[in-house]
This record gives structure tokens, sequence and C-alpha cells, in this order.
């Protein structure tokens, strides 16, 4: 194979940033949310960057307080991916889909539409709904976890089913003859499980790329069988090298058990981005943008720490006797690098601002400590490729385009140009239609 | 008490047009069916001739016979009209969706998120599901028919309830201040029992404030349904007679509902077929029709016409004796109207030419035929505008945009999309928050 080089992709959010306090930084418009000309301009910068995909995550409930905080992701990810999807030619357009209320069908044509309209870019984060105030918007409970794993696995390999019902070669369209199709050719699946069934067929000829390329993201051991059956690529959320590296070898093991080449399974590491000249602007502009917000967090902080840091003031740093006694949660990957930040001796608001209580690693910094950090660990095999969770998409973006990416380019770590077209094509996951022959399919 | 202008709709879909022999045009790239810029291209004619909206059917299953001809649908509905949100600036996005088979606060969802993005133009073409093929899509069996219209209310006034559940009194982000009043956000916790949802739903109103609500036609429960939900009710008369009876029920369905019945509009469906002159049109027809197997539509004609043999020549005129004998079927339109045809003379190829077997009302001839057809239909009340369904999207959007559509513009008959920026100011309908969500009974 060719030198191996990172695939970068981006969270696409809600139109401001992955700050919670981004909406309110100058130069921002506040009503990005609902305004996809803003949002089609973040992805076409992307697109510029090279970056592989866009990254939609989904939530089907309100949440937080909508008096200080807009939602945190987008307002309508199948919406959103339609409208980008014109707007640029390039990018890879991946969407969460949840399989636990939503029918095969459904599921099926949509994403099969988006895919055909963006000539092979589209990708289906296929992840159940976690959250019980999800399910409230159905007038469900959430049903166990089990079910909703078993209801997964049928409704992709419905879905996939569904995708390769129309046969690569049953389009016929030939004026002369009057053959459009060939009946033949796209004939019902018939499938019924436990929990969905679906007759087919759809009626969607292949896509540039067949059909969406599958991702997956979370969900413990249960999600790491789904990754391993069907996905080419997995959204992770982990803190260390050490982490991320145990994660990407469980998932290319699980591939393999599944019959899959592990080559094909590619982990994505999140990544958190403030880039500024140098760190103290770069913790500043974070104060900055989180305002009152941050201070909220030190009590996530001292849980981390086994301390108590609720009232402590913010400008000081932890004092000895605080450092003495803090001891690291085992169960929080984050504490570690939390308390070698504190240990550093930075003021409590500043230890905050590195983002040590945030979902991802945060590189606060200039260009160059943001591609140190990516290239570490894609060298240490602790990640194919990175999904970035930029700070500020208005001002936050452009300096990750034009610096950080020629930067890995120049470094031979990250590509200079499309190779391919599709989304398959940049993730280097192999041809399939319909279901992968290679699954041992009990249902 | 009629409307003021014709309120014109336009029917997409499979980016050919209604005539399965579209496709065979050589002027027609065949590989159309999955293009959506050539969606976009007709959504743009029809745009441009100031029609109010665009229309995307659906079904839910495969019906056509893919041998021959394109499905009449593909592309999901809504999907479709956000690609065409970013090309198009005026015209309304009106999608069909099922209230059978997706979540309420999906559908709602989407449809709310399309009528933001595109500025307050969207509407959606709410069906209930009835055929078996579509229930065996998503694992279902078909249930009785009032238990389609109980999903359907209760759908209805989930999604109602939803999109009202983000007040207008919620505001606008300011950065100095809130993002959003929580005071104007609330749950709205319904449940039915078939659907729910607690809500809020997470999207600000739209220009519009929310999504028109079209509805098709149906007796019984769906027209109560209609006169409780509708803006638009769209229906295929047959004839000015069937047209006016209809629109006047579902005005009195809008009365019986609460609500004045101005504020339900009855689209019908016609179809227009225009040529410099009326043979020229005809031709054109029949240029659709040699890509088809004419073998079908000629037996049903001879089947409308009460004839009992296939026609032996259908290029040349009935015999007279033959012609003398033909009675109309009673209170058939299109029966009137082959026999009117065929006592004129025309030969069986040409009466189907004149789109007799189409399933609305259509005109093939001249544009100043065309626009008196529409303009005695209005006129007459019987509609109070019309979902255009052209044999050929490639060509017959243009043909009426630019020479049907100016005759009626200067007989001050239709004023166009410029007259609101939103598809419920161009359709002279008004926004009542509580529309819908406000109606909990359901009349068995």
């Amino acid at each position: 194979m060719t030198t191996k080089q990172m695939l970068i992709g981006m969270g696409f959010g809600n139109g401001y940033g992955s700050q919670a306090g981004a909406w309110r930084w100058p130069g921002v418009d506040p009503k990005a949310w609902t305004d996809f000309d803003t949002l089609v301009r973040y992805a076409q910068m992307a697109e510029r960057g090279k970056f592989q995909f866009l990254f939609m995550p989904d939530f089907q409930s309100m949440k937080g307080d909508i008096a200080t905080d807009p939602q945190q992701v987008i307002m309508e990810p199948m919406m959103t991916l339609a409208a980008v999807a014109r707007a640029t030619t390039r990018i890879g357009l991946v969407a969460t889909g949840s399989t636990t209320f939503n029918e095969p069908f459904n599921l099926a044509r949509q994403f099969k539409a988006l895919d055909l309209m963006s000539h092979g870019r589209v990708g289906w984060n296929a992840v159940p709904t976690s959250d019980p105030v999800i399910a409230a918007n159905y007038g469900r409970d959430l049903p166990p976890r089990n079910e909703k794993y078993e209801r997964l696995h049928e409704v992709v390999q419905i879905v996939q089913s569904l995708w390769g019902s129309w046969e690569q070669d049953a389009w016929l369209h030939d004026q002369k003859s009057g053959r459009f199709a060939d009946p033949a050719k796209a004939r019902p699946v018939n499938l019924r499980g436990r929990h969905v069934a679906s007759a087919g067929p759809l009626v969607l000829p292949p896509s540039a790329q067949g059909q969406p390329v599958i991702f997956q993201a979370g969900g413990g051991s249960q999600g790491e069988e789904v990754a391993g059956r069907y996905a080419s690529g997995v959204i992770g959320a982990v803190f260390t090298i050490d982490d991320a590296r145990a994660q990407r070898l469980a998932l290319r093991a699980a591939a393999e058990r599944a019959g899959r080449d592990p080559d094909e399974i590619k982990f994505l590491a999140g990544v958190m981005t403030t880039i500024a000249p140098d760190r103290r602007a770069a913790l500043d502009r974070r104060i900055a943008i989180n305002g009152e917000a941050l201070g909220q967090r030190a009590g996530y902080l001292g849980q981390m720490l086994g301390l108590s840091l609720t009232s402590a003031p913010l400008d000081s740093p932890l004092s000895p006797a605080q450092l003495a006694a803090a001891r690291p949660s085992p169960y929080d990957p984050r504490s570690r690098h939390a308390l070698k930040i504190a240990q550093e001796g930075w003021t409590l608001r500043d230890v905050l601002a590195h983002g040590v209580v945030d979902y991802h690693p945060t590189v606060s910094g200039p260009p160059v400590e943001l591609a140190n950090h990516m290239q570490e660990w894609f060298e240490a095999g602790a990640a194919d490729g990175f999904w970035l969770n930029v700070d500020v998409f208005e001002d936050g973006l452009p300096p990750i385009v034009d610096e950080v990416v020629p930067i890995l380019q120049d470094r031979g770590l990250f590509h200079r140009d499309y190779a391919g077209s599709t989304l398959r094509d940049h993730l280097g996951a192999p041809a399939q239609y319909g279901r992968d022959p290679r699954l041992g399919h009990e249902g | 008490m009629r409307t003021d202008h014709i309120i014109f709709g336009t029917v997409l879909g499979n980016n050919f047009g209604a005539h399965h022999g579209a496709w065979r045009m050589p002027h027609v790239d065949p590989s159309s069916y999955t293009n959506i810029d050539a969606t976009l291209q007709q959504a743009r004619a029809a745009e441009r001739g100031g029609l109010q909206f665009i229309f995307l059917p659906d079904r839910l299953f495969l019906h056509d016979d893919l041998a021959t001809s394109a499905p009449t649908f593909n592309m999901d509905p809504i999907v479709t009209l956000a690609a065409l949100v970013h090309g198009t600036r005026r015209i309304g996005l009106v999608g069909t969706a099922s209230t059978s088979f997706t979540e309420p606060y999906l559908l709602a969802r989407q449809l709310k998120v399309l009528d933001v993005i595109s500025h307050g133009r969207a509407g959606w073409n709410a069906v209930p599901s009835y055929e078996p093929d579509a229930f065996a899509n998503f694992g279902r069996q078909l249930p009785p028919r009032e238990k389609k219209y109980e999903r359907l209310h209760e759908a209805m006034q989930v999604v109602h309830a939803l999109w009202g559940s983000w007040e207008r009194g919620a505001g606008q982000p300011d950065q100095a201040g809130m993002y959003a009043d929580p005071a104007h956000i609330r749950p709205v916790d319904l449940q039915g029992r078939h659907v729910g949802a607690r809500g809020p739903l997470p999207v600000p109103p739209s220009e519009q404030g929310q999504p028109v609500v079209v509805m098709p036609l149906s007796s019984g429960y769906g027209l109560q349904a209609a006169g409780m939900y509708a803006d638009v009710v769209i229906a295929m008369p047959m004839s000015v007679e069937e047209g006016r009876a209809q629109r006047l029920a579902v005005r009195e369905a809008a009365r019986q509902a609460g609500r004045g019945p101005d504020d339900i509009k009855f689209v019908v469906f016609a179809g227009v077929t225009v040529g410099h002159t009326r043979r020229a049109a005809l031709d054109k027809r029949r240029a659709l029709d040699d890509r088809i197997d004419i073998r079908g539509p000629l037996a049903r004609l001879g089947a409308v016409l009460g004839l009992r043999q296939p026609f032996e020549r259908p290029d040349e005129p009935l015999d007279s004796a033959l012609v003398d004998a033909l009675q109309p079927r009673p209170n058939d339109a299109r029966s009137l109207r082959a026999v009117e045809l065929a006592k004129a003379g025309h030969t069986p190829r040409d009466i189907l030419a004149h789109a007799v077997l189409d399933p609305y009302p259509a005109l093939v001839g001249t544009a100043e035929q065309a626009a008196g057809f529409l303009q005695a239909w209005f006129e007459a009340e019987a509609a109070d505008g019309f979902m255009m369904c052209f044999d050929d999207f490639h060509t017959d959007i243009d043909a009426f945009v630019d020479h049907v559509v100016p005759l009626l513009r200067e007989r001050g008959l239709f004023l166009g999309n410029e007259q609101a920026m939103t598809l419920r100011g161009n359709l002279g309908i008004g926004w009542n928050p509580g529309q819908g969500a406000s109606i909990r009974t359901t009349k068995a």
C-alpha cells in the first residue's frame, strides 16, 4: 500500500462551534444555527482544507439551558446534508441516524437518496438512542440495551439489503429499446426480524459509491461488535494515546472476527481545537469564549481529582496541600492529564481553560501544536485519523485549513488533494453493495 | 365567493414527466432519474413563471412497470426539497410524507427545518397510507380504515403541537442577552394510542410560522380531517360540476371544524400541453405516445367509448355508422369527451392525443385554449388553483410559463409568487399558531 496518511474530519455541530459560548463570539452571526448559508460556508472551508468528511451528530430532544446556550447539534442532519451536498463536491458527509426509533425503509431511502445527490459521499453513523429524554419524544420508554442492539443489527442489515435491492446492473435506461430497467433485478428483499421488517425493493439505483458507508460510535463491547461487522469509520472519544491505541486495536480485532480486513475499519480520535499564537493567547481565547460557564466546571474537576473545588478561587493555582491530596479518579480517563496540568501551576481558571473537563483532548496553542498532537497520535498507532471539534468555526477553522493542514501535508502525513471522489475512496473502504457477503448473517 | 387569483402548483418527481414515454424523448437524458440538477432546473422553470409551489408526490412501494418506464417517485421528497432550497428563492416546496410510518417528532423536525432553511416556503402533503405494499415495506399489516385516520389525527396533532412548541415570543438570539426565552419554548406532552411526544421541538418558527399543510381530498374521515388541518386540499375532479361540488364540500368541512371557508384553498389536478396550433400540440402528445406501447391505452379508449372490439385502424377516423351509435357513459366526463372527439372525426390515436384518458382534466391545444380552460374552471368556482401535471418536465414547464401564464397575467387572473416572501403569503392564507394542535377530539 502507499505511505499511510491520516484522515481528517470535522465535527459539524450547531453552526457556531464546539464551545457552548461560541455563539456570543465577536464576528459570529448569532443566527447561524438556522442559517444554512453559514453552514455551507464552513463546509466549503473544510473542503478547501481537504478534510475527508464532515460528521453530524444528532440528539432528538432539546438539551441544556436555551436561555444561555444554543443546542449543540444541528437542527436536523438530513436537511443539512442535502443543503451542504449541493455546495460541495468532494468532502464526505456523515450523518447520525438512530436505529432505535427510525424505520429501516425510511433510513434506507433518505440515506441512499442523499448518496445519489452527493455523487457518493454519504456515510450513516448507525447508533442506538441512549437517552430516555429522546425516547420520550416518541412517547416511549427506552428499550433495554440488548434489545436496542438486536434492533440495530436488524436495521442495518435490512437497510443494506434494501440498498442492494436495485441491483447494480438493473438500470438500463435504453431509450431505443424502451427498456427502463430489468424488473428481475429489482426484487423485494422480504426480511423480517424480531423488531423490524421490510419487503422492498427500494427503487434507487447505485450511487457513485454504490451505497452509503457505515460509521459507528460508542457503545462499549456491543458497539465494538457493530463496528467490527459493518463500520468503515468509527468516531472515537478517547483522552490518551494508550486508550486510543487499545480501542483501535480492539476494533481491528473485531473486524477480523467478523471476517473483514482490519485495515477496512478506520478509528478517528476526537480533538478539540483552539488555535492562537501561543498557549497564553489560546487560554485567554478559551476563557473569553466560555465566560461564566468555565468556572462552573470546577466542580467536575474536583470530582476528577477527589477534591472539593466548587468554591475554590478561580484566579489561584491549586495549593500544595490540594495538589498533595489530589487523587486522580480511576474511572475518568481525563483525570491524570488534568492533574498534570494543575501541577504545572496554572490558575484554576487556566487549568479549566486547558479543556481538561472537555469531551476530547484539547489542543490550545499555535498551529504547529495541533499538527504535533495529531502526528504523535497517528505515529503511535493510536488513530487512523481525527475528527476535529473547532472551538468557533468563524475564526477557528481558517487557521486549521490555512496553517495546520499545510504543516501536515509538508510532513507527508496528510494528502494534498482528494485522489478519489467518493467517501468510500477517501476512507479506502472496499466496494460493497447490499450486505457484506463475508459476514455470517444469522440475523 | 372565490379566491382572488389563481394558485398554481406543479408536480415534479422522477425528473421525466407524467407521461411514461417522456424518458425516451431525444432531448431527455435518460439518466435524469437520479439527477438532482434536473429537478432543480425544473423547479427554477416553474419559479421563473411565478408558480406558487412545486409538489413532490410519493409512493412508498414499487407500483410502476420498471421494464418500460421510470417509477413516478424515487428520491425521498423531503430530502429532495432540501436540496432545492439553495437554488430557488420564491417558489414553495411542497412534499408528500405519509402519516402512517414515521415518528411525528422526526417528521415535524424535518418539515419545520425545511421551512426554516427555505425562509418559509415549505409545505407538507400529509397523506395516510393505505396500500398493503406500503405497509409491507414497514413490516406491518394494513390497519382497518378507521384506525388509519386515528393515527393520522394523532400524528397531525403531535406534529402541529411540536411546531408550535417554540413560539415567536422566544425571540432571536441576542449575544448580549438570551439565546432564546425558555418561557416560550414548552413541552407538548401528548400521548395517543399510536404516537406521542413530550417535546419541545428545538426548531424556531420560520418566516411563515410553520409549514403549510396540504391534504388530498377524501370522503368521510378524510374530508373531516382535511377540514380540521389542511391549508390546501388537492383533488382530481373530472368536470367543472364535480369540482364545484367538491370545493363546496371542502369549504363546508372547514366550517364544521370551526374555521373560515376561505381558510382552505381547493386546488385541482390539471394537464396542459401547449402548441402554436392545436395540431402542433396534439403532435407533441403523439410524439410521447409513440414511445410507449399504445395498445393498452387504445384498449382503454375502446372501453371508454363502449366498444367491444379493439380498433382495427387506429390511424383512421371511426366508421361513421359506429360513430353514430356511440353513447357516452352517463356522468363520465372522459367518456363524454371521447365520444365528442370521435364524432368530430378524430382518429383513435388523435383522440388519445387529446389526453382524454389522463386521470385529470387536460387541455391539449394553443396557449389561448389552455388559458381559457383554466380560466373557465376558476371562474366557475370549481377550483382556487391548479396542480399542473406536465407530460414532459424538460419542455412543458417552460412552454406553460412562456405562453400560458402571461395570458393569465394579462387577464388579471394570476399574480405570481412575487406577492409575498413565503408560501403562506403567496397562497393568501394566514397562520393560526394553535391550529391543529388545539383539536383534541377524534370524531369517529
